[in-house]
């Protein structure tokens, strides 16, 4: 806007139009011709309080006889700048991004006549409204040590899109948990932190309660990420069907001796069973149709069924794959595609439980596929070699779309990958943070400051044979040949059937209400005990060695209706058995927070004097 | 077996009849024999009668038999699940009505309890076990858990 030009003479009527209606003793209109009044400038508004990054457009009316214009600044300075904020040559002020010090500054309109006059007004700037709000991505990454991540940070709600940086409420970080730079540049400490996970925080500069938060966990080259979160199908909002304890990590898979790869996230790891499993929906740029196949003498396509004891079903050919997580990689590991045939089903495996849910969609599944830790290296072994068959068979081949089961090398047989690994290859430890009883939202996980958080898992590669896989003071329990503790003990009654530790299982499979005297819950299939109730196991081991499990069960209605969202839960329990000498505990995921838990493949190397030829489990 | 528990026992190797449908009548069975291939094994406790094969993937299947003649439990454990639609007879039906009323994968045992039946599935990938019995056969004096 340019400043308003008044003559003299008509100066008595527009006196109105002087902000704040200061009298201006030379302008009346007595004045004699030869006096030639100095213009006189006022600003409007006179006063005002601007949020950072706004602006205000102010007018200077210019009393005078002459014509003249106006140079506008800000305490001073012409034009003004980025601290004390910017007023363009219209008078159109624009507050700086944050508060100044002091907060008041002066705008100034001044004139180009003689004696510069001038007039100015009083801005005081003011926090922006606490609109801002900040996202950053990427979310829950993890990164290998001393490698970097670029973080973005989006403020929304006010133009200053600054943000600070922090991790683990540090700014910048440190060596401990890695360093972040003003543009967001993350960089891994070259050493694991304990926890591996930590947070990221970006805090608005323009409103500092403003901040948004999330995970980075950071890795070693024999260890994967592991995360708790409802998996691909997400939180149903219903306990009947939502993956409660679900743990999952994602598996590079490979056409075989290429580097043509495919990460496939929401692999559910299993320590009871064997083998990797994917479905054929999530094959894209490694279609089944291109990996190394399986075939019979006769050059028939092998197939497998496997019935789970749920009674749902995977269906699908036996496939070779390259093999990648974390840094260990496998060349060619048989694996099953789940779907990825068009033959009939098999009825006496596939349905011998019943016409259970076959496997092969997502939904089904809750999984892109499952990575079987087990305790041993294939999913059948030499009983699918000898060319015997028996009801529950796995393995066929289909000629003329007639499947009947076919004897496969033991080398052929779907297999658990880290036994093919170059390095690392006997066995895992899992390993998940302590949670409360209450349970976690996920793992891994922060709230938006950045100031309440839980780490991810680790799922680590090998057995002794890394500094960060050590058997430490865990005790060693061989497994029996059929890959169980060989004995539990409740209560002082033996359970021949024994157990196992099964990461793949959402919940503590355990005895049942009568033994234990606890009820189930009406409206889900978990246990309801009135209060948490504590369960002492002993559990013993094929190598003599024994020890004593403590665990608690809480009434599942409570933990879901008090935290409709949380996904990780250490005490959620259901029953395995109807009360009889032979039931079978089952220690699904809960058992594992807060511990390191080993599972040694069997006939591979045991990093202790201990003989576990069929494997162990070690915590 | 575990124990005996001062039962009486015969062996009878090789002889013996076949295994039974649960439900049925122990004399009904030759026919069930060739389906497992395997030894067979029959043993009197008190109470009952306890028929026995093992197949050829050396999985365990376990009758018990009522003084009745009828099959009132069936038990398994080994590396494979038995044909159930075999061992269970007519008492299929129920499993099979559990397993078409599951939508997905929990992984845990397959456990129906009611009135006229009561079976267990369980295990992992290398090794299977469970039971079945029909409470309403069980011979009286005995506990449901000579099912083993």
């Amino acid at each position: 806007m340019r400043p308003k030009r008044i003559s003299a003479a008509t100066l008595a009527s527009l006196l109105m139009l002087i902000t704040g209606g200061v009298f201006l003793a030379s302008c009346g209109s007595s004045a004699t011709s030869n006096y030639i009044p100095l213009p006189v400038i006022t600003l409007s508004p006179a006063s005002a309080s601007v949020p950072t990054g706004a602006a205000l457009q102010f007018t200077a009316t210019v009393v005078s006889s002459t014509a003249t214009t106006v140079t506008w600044s800000v305490n001073n300075i012409v034009g003004g700048n980025s601290t004390l904020g910017t007023v363009n040559s219209s008078g159109l002020y624009t507050a700086p991004a944050s508060v100044p010090k002091p907060a008041t500054v002066t705008v100034r309109a001044t004139s180009s006549a003689e004696t510069n006059p001038s007039g100015s007004a009083i801005v005081t700037i003011m926090p922006a409204a606490v609109n801002a709000t900040v996202t950053v991505a990427p979310t829950d990454s993890s990164t290998p040590s001393g490698t970097t991540v670029q973080f973005a940070a989006t403020v929304t709600g006010t133009t200053n899109a600054a943000v600070a940086w922090s991790v683990n409420g540090v700014a910048g970080g440190n060596s401990t948990v890695g360093t972040i730079s003003s543009s967001g540049l993350y960089t891994a400490p070259t050493t694991v932190p304990n926890p591996p996970t930590v947070v990221v925080t970006a805090t608005s500069q323009a409103d500092t309660s403003q901040s948004a938060s999330t995970t980075v966990t950071v890795t070693a080259s024999n260890t994967a990420p592991l995360f708790v979160n409802f998996g691909p199908n997400g939180n149903t909002g219903n306990p009947n069907t939502a993956y409660y304890n679900g743990l999952f990590t994602s598996v590079k898979v490979c056409l075989p001796a290429t580097a043509t790869c495919q990460v496939i996230p929401d692999v559910l790891v299993d320590t009871g069973s064997v083998g990797l499993r994917i479905l054929n929906s999530q094959l894209t740029t490694v279609p089944a149709t291109e990996l190394g196949t399986i075939k019979d003498s006769a050059g028939n396509q092998v197939q497998e069924c496997v019935q789970f004891r749920d009674a749902s079903y995977a269906w699908g050919p036996v496939l070779v794959a390259g093999v990648a997580i974390a840094g260990e990689t496998a060349s060619s590991v048989p694996i099953q595609v789940i779907g990825a045939t068009t033959f009939p089903v098999p009825a006496s495996s596939c349905l011998s439980l019943g016409s259970g849910p076959s496997l092969d969609t997502v939904a089904a599944l809750g999984a892109n596929g499952i990575l079987g830790v087990g305790t041993s290296v294939q999913d059948c072994g030499l009983n699918c070699a000898g060319g015997q068959t028996f009801s529950g068979y796995p393995y066929y081949v289909c000629p003329k779309n007639v499947c009947q089961a076919a004897a496969v090398p033991v080398k052929q047989q779907v297999s658990n990958p880290v036994a093919f690994f170059a390095q690392d290859n006997n066995g895992v430890k899992i390993l998940l943070p302590s949670i409360s009883s209450a349970g976690a939202p996920s793992l891994p996980y922060t709230n938006a400051g950045g100031t309440s958080w839980v780490s991810a898992g680790l799922l680590v590669f090998g057995i002794g044979t890394q500094s960060n896989n050590a058997l430490g003071s865990a005790t060693i329990y061989a497994t029996d040949s059929h890959g169980n503790f060989p004995e539990v003990v409740y209560n002082g009654v033996s359970y021949t059937s024994g157990g196992l530790l099964d990461s793949g299982l959402n919940a503590l499979y355990v005895s049942d209400p009568q033994t234990l005297g606890i009820l189930d819950c009406t409206d889900n299939p978990y246990y309801c005990p009135n209060s948490s109730f504590a369960l002492s196991l002993t559990t013993y081991g094929a190598n003599g060695t024994s020890g004593t499990i403590t665990l608690n069960i809480a009434n599942a209605d409570m933990l879901f209706d008090n935290n409709p969202g949380f996904a990780a839960f250490n005490n959620l329990a259901r029953e395995s058995g109807a009360g009889f000498s032979t039931d079978y505990f089952d220690l699904g995921l809960p058992f594992f927070f807060g511990r390191s838990v080993f599972v040694g493949i069997g006939g591979t190397t045991v990093p202790s004097n201990v003989s576990a030829p069929n494997g162990y489990f070690a915590f | 077996m575990r124990t005996f528990l001062g039962v009486l026992l015969i062996l009878i190797l090789g002889s013996a009849p076949g295994w039974a449908a649960l439900g049925e009548p122990e004399s009904s069975v030759s026919a069930d024999q060739r389906i497992l291939r395997g030894q067979i094994r029959a043993e009197v406790h008190e109470g009952y009668r306890l028929h026995q094969i093992t197949d050829a993937s050396g999985s365990v299947v376990r009758e018990y038999v009522s003084p009745e003649g009828k099959v009132f439990g069936v038990s398994w454990q080994g590396p494979s699940v038995p044909n159930m639609q075999q061992l269970l007879g007519s008492y299929f039906t129920y499993l099979q009505q559990y397993a078409q009323a599951q939508t997905g994968r929990h992984g845990g045992p397959l456990i129906i309890q009611n009135d006229n039946f009561v079976f267990i599935s369980g295990g992992h990938m290398r090794w299977r076990h469970g039971r079945a019995y029909v409470p309403s056969l069980l011979p009286t004096n005995l506990s449901p858990g000579v099912v083993q």
